[in-house]
């Protein structure tokens, strides 16, 4: 019951925005500035219809699932495994961080024109600007999570004979799996919010980016907005996934 | 605690495995020979006109179709060769006289301010007269807006932007009166059922005729005048030429005529800020907003952020017959789009490159050609290889078929 109430209660301001949006709609009468939901609907409605003679909903939200995955993927490998490293080895860090910290703040857009010169158009440029985007808070997190091992857990590890390699592996990863959780959390999000930016690139013709973009070359902000809602209800059910996990695998956290 | 940990464990090598598994299957797909067809195929990629040079240069497309300046960069820089210009492109001259861009105005700017919106349009008729009285000028100036004075670079050389636009003016037909294009193709490709007609409603004859009236010495008679007028454009492209002509030789245009879209600053060679000026009063501020594509900047005028535009033919008709209420007041330019294909292709001119897009097709290597999406370049090439009887793909749709 207090489950169906905190429902309900998450419902209640989307309901609401739905609900002011439509009336604001037909107060402005102009579907470029607000498209009321009757014209939003028919498009969600039917995810199997070709949109502009092109890929349907369901085709573009497909392709785009997977490039997400792609370079999410990507990004949780590397991003794990130099996190680690960087985590565990103070010179691994002294090597990689300054570096780091340089392209961090460099926006994943910044790297179109250097992706198509590397990549090349398609796969592969597509790939890196999602994986440049999710591979920092992979990273950062994996490091924080080495870091945040207690050191009471090693030294008691030590005591007991370990050798590093069974400590990192027994007690170093382990202890850090929460913050890493807690990473692909955040990386996954923002992978989404680079796909826009991905499928602008050349040699893309499929993808909610990609349809977003060429629904605002045709003024069609409907398909925009049924394309940001698709993109919105992946992210809430990843979303949900991720604190599900959360909870049930690292539920020893605080217990401790 | 320990279960927890040896689940989330297992949960991270699971990710690993899922993730190299979703790499290894994707990446080859991506790589496949594809088979031979029966009828010879290209592939269109859709790019925007600036990356299209390191496109052709870094062999990711064997050509592409697009407007000047780009194309004399490209030729200028040792990138590539122009094999075809608008007049050769098939069918028989169609796309001579056709309108590449447009100026276009809000049916409610029209509406409420049909006397500003004349004058508009009369000061942009007043800059393609002026690009044929000093041409030499009207290089210059453009030269200046789009590049600025210094060099530009292009793959290993540097290009003067006075030389490049000099090389790029004469395959540009500034025109206010070519024919808008017909949508045939494009139409097609879309959904049916968005698509309007649109072949009656999209030009305001009285606002263009009261233009040529102003320019022939009728007297503006202003009614009511708005706070700010705001143009969009593209600044990178000299297709606009005409703007930017009657903005920097707003001097002698109000000597001419009366009235001209004067610069507020003179010191800058792409101002933002102009004020519409007549008999030597400011009657409208006029903001200059650049924008990136045409279709965003139409709208843009939708969305009532845009009063008037400077875009492409093409993105305009499109959204005129979607709903967007504006209206083409009359053309820009004619012309001005080349076909480019590196140094080394085995063509050189539009027939032997139909030749190559044959071969290349039947040894299962269909040639790649780059145009700027919704542009009047995509409509001429989907026309011309349906003409030919070449079909034509979308790149990186293999899987959703051919459109």
């Amino acid at each position: 019951m207090k489950r169906f109430h905190g429902f309900i209660k998450g419902l209640a301001i989307p309901v609401g925005i739905i609900l002011i949006w439509q009336v604001l709609s037909i107060y402005i009468q102009n579907s470029f500035i607000l498209p009321g939901w009757e014209t939003i609907i028919p498009v969600l409605i039917h995810p199997f219809d070709p949109l502009f003679g092109g890929a349907s909903l369901y085709q573009n939200s497909f392709t785009s699932l997977q490039r997400v995955l792609n370079g999410f993927f990507l990004a949780v490998l590397i991003g794990v495994f130099l996190g680690l490293l960087c985590g565990w080895s103070k010179s691994a860090e002294d090597y990689v961080n300054p570096i780091i910290q340089i392209l961090r703040p460099v926006p994943p857009i910044a790297w179109m024109p250097l992706a198509i010169a590397w990549f090349k158009i398609g796969f592969g440029s597509l790939i890196f600007i999602i994986f440049i985007g999710s591979f920092f808070p992979v990273f950062i997190s994996t490091i924080e999570g080495v870091r945040s091992v207690r050191v009471r857990w090693l030294e008691v590890a030590q005591t007991l004979g370990a050798t590093t390699l069974e400590i990192f592996k027994t007690v170093v990863i382990p202890g850090a799996l929460p913050s890493i959780w807690t990473g692909l959390r955040l990386a996954f999000g923002v992978a989404w919010m680079c796909l826009v930016a991905a499928e602008m690139l050349p040699g893309t013709s499929a993808g909610l980016g990609y349809l977003i973009m060429f629904a605002y070359n045709l003024g069609q902000i409907q398909v925009i907005v049924a394309g940001m809602i698709i993109i919105g209800v992946i992210g809430i059910v990843a979303d949900y996934f991720f604190r599900m996990g959360q909870t049930k695998l690292f539920n020893w956290q605080g217990k401790e | 605690m320990v279960l927890g940990m040896r689940a989330g464990y297992i949960l991270l090598i699971c990710i690993i495995i899922i993730a190299s598994l979703v790499l290894v299957y994707e990446l080859p797909s991506n790589y496949r020979v594809r088979d031979i067809p029966d009828q010879p195929q290209v592939q269109i990629v859709y790019g925007t006109s600036g990356i299209m040079p390191q496109l052709l240069n870094t062999s990711q497309v064997d050509a592409f179709f697009v407007w000047e300046s780009v194309v004399s960069t490209a030729e200028m820089g040792g990138i590539g060769k122009v094999i075809a210009r608008d007049a050769d492109i098939p069918p028989d001259r169609k796309w001579e006289n056709t309108a590449c861009n447009v100026l276009v105005m809000r049916n409610s700017f029209i509406t409420e301010y049909p006397e500003i919106a004349s004058l508009l349009s009369a000061v942009t008729i007043a800059g393609i007269q002026k690009i044929y009285d000093d041409p030499g000028e009207a290089v210059n100036i453009t030269a200046r807006w789009v590049y600025g004075s210094k060099p530009i670079r292009s793959a290993g050389l540097f290009l003067d932007p006075i030389e490049l636009e000099k090389n790029a003016f004469p395959h540009i037909v500034f025109t206010d009166n070519a024919s808008l294009p017909d949508l045939g193709l494009i139409e097609k490709s879309l959904s049916d059922n968005i698509m309007s007609d649109h072949s009656s409603s999209n030009t305001v004859g009285s606002v263009y005729k009261r233009a040529l009236d102003l320019l022939n010495g009728s007297k503006p008679h202003i009614s009511k005048t708005p706070s700010s007028v705001r143009i969009g454009y593209l600044p990178s492209a000299d297709l606009y030429a005409p703007l930017y002509v009657t903005i920097i030789e707003s001097d002698r245009i109000c000597e001419t005529y009366g009235f001209c879209l004067a610069p507020r600053s003179d010191t800058s060679d792409r101002p933002d800020e102009c004020q519409l000026i007549v008999n030597d009063k400011p009657v409208a501020d006029v903001q200059l907003l650049p924008g990136q594509v045409g279709g965003g900047i139409m709208t843009g005028l939708g969305q009532r952020a845009i009063d008037v535009a400077y875009i492409g033919s093409v993105p305009t008709l499109m959204q005129i017959s979607m709903g967007n209420p504006a209206s083409i007041i009359h053309s820009i330019n004619a012309g001005g789009s080349g076909l480019v294909v590196d140094d080394q292709a085995p063509c050189d001119d539009w027939n032997s490159f139909i030749e190559w897009v044959e071969n290349r097709s039947f040894s299962g290597q269909p040639l790649i050609i780059a145009v700027p999406q919704s542009s009047i370049q995509e409509e001429m090439m989907r026309e011309a290889f349906e003409y030919e009887g070449i079909q034509i793909s979308l790149y990186g749709l293999p899987s959703f078929g051919a459109l």
